[in-house]
């Protein structure tokens, strides 16, 4: 039983993609630009080259991760390390969620696909 | 972040994903294809002779994966807010199901619940006992709606509701449009007849 679409291949896929997006983003946090959708892009990217399936739960999930990755990143880079790991909240502004949710967002879409046009769709009791 | 509003995002997103469950409960109820998939191996497994443990790895899997979503959004919501209640909520949320699991089938046993002649629940608004989800397992498809995991109020409101909520069903949209495709017919004949 896997609703999730959660196979081998979808999170060496994913992981690789969240590698390469937070490296990208550590930088782009060096350079005063604040783009966490790159992890997004880039674990949404990583699943959707990778997975032999579709699944939305697997993006939501993805999305979810992608989320808490872009967080990790900025958390070790000033200005956002003076709030401590738990105070992300308070360095939200309207600009910032914005590009979280953009992180998300990026991540949920790709991740759900599958870059082979005939992948089946994972559904419950698949 | 004070007590009380972790407290309040506690107690919110655990009545929100019992309700979650419930209707989840009603709509595979609903859809005999998903029906046939995947929930009724529990039915089948609970309406037999006691055989295994109270869980097993559909039944974990099923909680499992549930619990791995709710998580996971309840998660970066708590991130985003700063509130740690929400992910708490869904975390005890996941528990609740477990232990209730194994308290509401107690009535598993040597004799399959079909032959324990279990009575048809009242029509509770209080908590949803043992022998309230035995009778669910016994005649899923009784009058008398038994889907709630915790609050049987979920499914007093599932019965006000039901004649809105079917047609959104599998079996309420497979209807539609039989009926649908009926009066089609139905038109083109009274036209053709006309010619």
């Amino acid at each position: 039983m896997n609703w999730l679409g959660w196979s081998t291949r979808a999170i060496v896929g994913a992981v690789l993609g969240a590698l390469a997006g937070a490296w990208m983003y550590h930088d782009a946090l060096g350079r005063a630009c604040d783009a966490p959708w790159l992890v997004g892009l880039g674990m949404g990217a990583g699943a959707f080259v990778a997975s032999p399936d579709r699944s939305s739960m697997r993006g939501l999930l993805v999305a979810s991760m992608a989320i808490w990755v872009a967080w990790a990143v900025q958390a070790g880079v000033d200005p956002y390390s003076k709030e401590g790991l738990f105070g992300f909240y308070r360095t939200l502004t309207v600009r910032r969620l914005g590009a979280f949710a953009a992180c998300g967002a990026a991540a949920f879409l790709l991740a759900r696909a599958s870059i082979n046009p005939k992948a089946r769709r994972r559904v419950a009791g698949s | 972040m004070n007590a009380t509003s972790t407290g309040f995002a506690i107690v919110g997103v655990f009545v929100v994903a019992d309700l979650v469950y419930a209707l989840d409960h009603y709509f595979v109820h609903h859809d005999p294809a998903r029906y046939r998939a995947t929930h009724s191996r529990h039915h089948r497994r609970y309406n037999g002779q006691k055989d295994g443990p109270q869980l097993d790895r559909y039944e974990l899997s099923t909680y499992g994966t549930a619990a791995v979503m709710s998580i996971a959004g309840m998660s970066v919501l708590s991130l985003f807010t700063g509130n740690p209640g929400f992910l708490l909520g869904a975390v005890l949320k996941f528990v609740h199901t477990l232990l209730f699991h194994l308290y509401q089938h107690r009535w598993w046993s040597a004799v399959p619940l079909r032959k324990q002649g279990l009575a048809p629940p009242r029509r509770t608004w209080g908590l949803a006992s043992a022998e309230y989800h035995a009778f669910h397992h016994s005649d899923p498809d009784d009058a008398i709606f038994t889907f709630a995991e915790s609050w049987a109020g979920y499914d007093r409101i599932l019965e006000i509701l039901h004649p809105w909520l079917f047609p959104l069903t599998a079996v309420g949209r497979a209807r539609r449009l039989a009926a649908g495709s009926a009066n089609t017919t139905r038109a083109g004949n009274v036209s053709g007849a006309a010619r």
